[in-house]
């Protein structure tokens, strides 16, 4: 399970401070969705989790399993168990995309005491992962993420998710750029990866993605803080009457 | 500064004059050859090593940089020939400055002269240019020993590569080479030139290779450039490109202490296209410089120049591109790209891409960066899981293979990036 605990961060080029006491705990099997207005910190909640240089922590811890991961570089973060599907995933010409999973699926294999997978092997497995999710080895074979369309990218990062079978998945903003349709597949595949030994943390700005990933709870952050927490229910309200009275309350 | 007063001559300019000096009437050539020798160690005895106050030279300042000269190779030393990077390509090897072996079995329709013998004959000169700028083929023509010309009859269309190895053996020496290839009308031929040396071996040399691509040729070469740790390199490749001719040239460049590699490409017919493309990786103290100058005379004409470098701990790159283009060269388009990445705070690339342009409607552009490997790409990786160091040669391997872009499909590009995989494995991923 993950673990937050009064959590205070800042943007370490200017000290800026974005998180300022965020608490979260999120179960095994349980999806939580964190909304919340533009500039609440939401984003930088979940690069703060996975462990990007840009943000500085200031107080507070964040376990993984009861481990406090704020000690673990990115890749050790990530081979714990822990999967930023990201809002604007990288283009990076020159690395093709399966060299690129590979390459992951491999590091991860060895952090878990693993043999790396047998060329065959790996080809079947992503295949199969690959045509769940609706993606044609025709983009398997292009450079990462380079000419895909918003939809092919977060298809792409859920079968990232689908290959390192993490513990944690967070979900930063998967919803953003899709059309209904793309948004139906990515959802299925989140769905598909739900279960008992594993735990999400879905952050979106609307209601929409929560139609399709039901959450198990769901939770405002504004101002670098959690506001309000609720049941599904919670997130029907938003839709309806907006973020300004729940933060307006809050304050 | 008072204009007579004689400048004073660092050792190694003394040594090369010395050297001249003693080993002149040994050097190969008739009575005009000669006359062309003299001419040219004029320019040097005038100039001296090419420095920092010559334009062209500005960032590789030869007169402070080479210390020490050796003696002028008078044979080959024994030498083990590298296995051909092609297989069975036909190996033209060059050892210390002489031709020891690709004149027997040549492939069909290309015919082989020892330069010593076209000196001699006076069909080959050693003439040329009388400027700074130049330095390299003055220096290669005055104490070239040996070398060849190497032609390719009219259409004929090879299916062997030919590899051009220029190589020192173990020991220390100075020793410059000369090749003239030619391609007939029609030719189609893949080249590598090959410019290798032990490690640990304190050794001068030039290799100055002049290309006549004739109409409708086709021509590809790879050149790599993989001298020893303490080797000085010095190299230069004209190119004179025919009607309707296509040429692609892609440098390959990780060895020398001190290295500079030009590039000279006039377009003397229309509608002919030469892309150009370079690799540099370079670390610990290597000064590795590459000069480009492509020159438009004719209208209808397309080049491409992409160079791509990578610069780990104390090492520098200079990249200088010139592409001028003549008022009567209309239609040209002519693309040039430099991109490097800082690998070390003391790693440093200078890059001077230039324009001079007199036609107006033409289609040229220059761009350059120049930063260290993006941190968002890194992250990207690193968040699933790849170390940092397999994440460094990853974005490295990328970016140093979009160098061979232009070379899709062709066997060149797999060499580029079993190139790329060695200098990686040996450096970046530590």
């Amino acid at each position: 399970m993950l673990q937050i605990k009064n959590l205070h961060a800042r943007i370490a080029e200017d000290g800026t401070e974005i998180l300022r006491g965020v608490d979260l705990s999120i179960p095994k099997g349980e999806v939580h969705a964190i909304m919340g207005p533009n500039g609440s910190g939401k984003s930088t909640l979940s690069y703060v989790i996975a462990g990007k240089e840009d943000y500085e922590v200031t107080e507070g811890e964040i376990l993984l399993d009861g481990e406090n991961i704020l000690e673990m570089d990115p890749h050790e973060r990530a081979n714990a168990g822990l999967f930023l599907a990201f809002q604007y995933p990288i283009e990076i010409p020159g690395v093709a995309t399966m060299t690129f999973l590979r390459t992951a699926l491999n590091a991860k294999r060895k952090a878990d005491g693993l043999d790396e997978l047998s060329t065959p092997d790996f080809l079947r497995v992503v295949k199969e992962k690959a045509a769940e999710l609706n993606i044609s080895s025709e983009m398997l074979k292009r450079p990462l993420n380079v000419g895909f369309s918003g939809g092919e990218k977060k298809r792409n990062e859920i079968l990232q998710m689908a290959l390192l079978e993490p513990k944690m998945g967070i979900l930063d903003e998967t919803d953003s750029g899709l059309d209904i349709d793309a948004l139906k597949v990515v959802a299925d595949g989140v769905n598909a990866l739900r279960g008992p030994d594993r735990g999400f943390l879905v952050i979106t700005h609307y209601q929409r993605l929560l139609d399709h990933i039901v959450p198990d709870y769901v939770h405002v952050l504004s101002g670098g803080k959690i506001i309000k927490s609720g049941d599904k229910q919670l997130a029907l309200e938003l839709e309806a009457k907006g973020y300004a009275d729940i933060v307006a309350d809050a304050a | 500064m008072n204009a007579d007063l004689k400048r004073i001559r660092t050792a190694a300019e003394s040594a090369v004059l010395e050297s001249f000096a003693d080993v002149e009437d040994t050097l190969p050539g008739n009575a005009a050859t000669h006359a062309d020798r003299r001419t040219r160690m004029a320019l040097f005895e005038r100039e001296g090593l090419p420095h920092r106050r010559i334009e062209q030279w500005k960032y590789t300042d030869l007169r402070t940089m080479v210390r020490e000269i050796a003696p002028l190779a008078d044979k080959a030393g024994p030498a083990d020939v590298p296995a051909p990077l092609l297989d069975g390509a036909h190996q033209i090897v060059v050892v210390d400055g002489f031709l020891t072996s690709g004149s027997a079995d040549l492939p069909a329709g290309v015919t082989l002269a020892p330069l010593m013998d076209t000196l001699d004959a006076g069909t080959t000169s050693l003439a040329g240019a009388d400027t700074p700028d130049r330095a390299i083929d003055a220096l290669n023509a005055a104490f070239a020993r040996d070398g060849y010309a190497l032609a390719v009859e009219k259409d004929v269309k090879m299916d062997t590569p030919l590899e051009l190895v220029f190589m020192r053996s173990g020991a220390a020496t100075m020793s410059h080479a000369r090749a003239h290839i030619a391609l007939d009308e029609g030719a189609d031929v893949t080249i590598i030139e090959r410019h290798v040396s032990p490690d640990g071996q304190a050794s001068q040399s030039s290799a100055v290779t002049n290309y006549t691509v004739g109409e409708g040729a086709s021509l590809s070469v790879l050149r790599t450039q993989d001298e020893g740790d303490e080797a000085v390199h010095l190299g230069e490749i004209t190119l004179d490109l025919a009607a309707k001719s296509q040429t692609k040239l892609l440098h390959l460049v990780a060895g020398a202490k001190l290295a500079r590699s030009e590039t000279r490409a006039v377009f003397a017919g229309e509608e002919a296209r030469f892309d150009v493309a370079g690799i540099t990786m370079v670390a610990d103290r290597q000064h590795s410089d590459t000069t480009l100058y492509v020159d438009h005379l004719v209208p209808h004409c397309d080049s491409t120049e992409t160079f791509k470098a990578v610069i780990d701990d104390a090492a520098k790159a200079v990249f200088q591109g010139k592409i001028v283009v003549a008022q009567d060269a209309q239609k040209v388009d002519a693309q040039m790209a430099i991109n490097s990445l800082l690998l070390s705070e003391t790693a440093d690339m200078v890059a001077k891409p230039e324009l001079e342009i007199f036609a107006d409607d033409v289609s040229c552009a220059h761009g350059a960066t120049c930063g260290d490997i993006d941190e968002d790409l890194m992250f990207y990786l690193l968040a699933r899981g790849i170390a940092p160091n397999e994440a460094r040669k990853l974005l490295l391997q990328a970016f140093l293979s979009e160098g061979a872009e232009a070379f899709e499909g062709h066997p060149f590009e797999q060499l580029a990036f079993d190139a790329i995989e060695t200098w990686l494995a040996g450096h970046a991923a530590r």
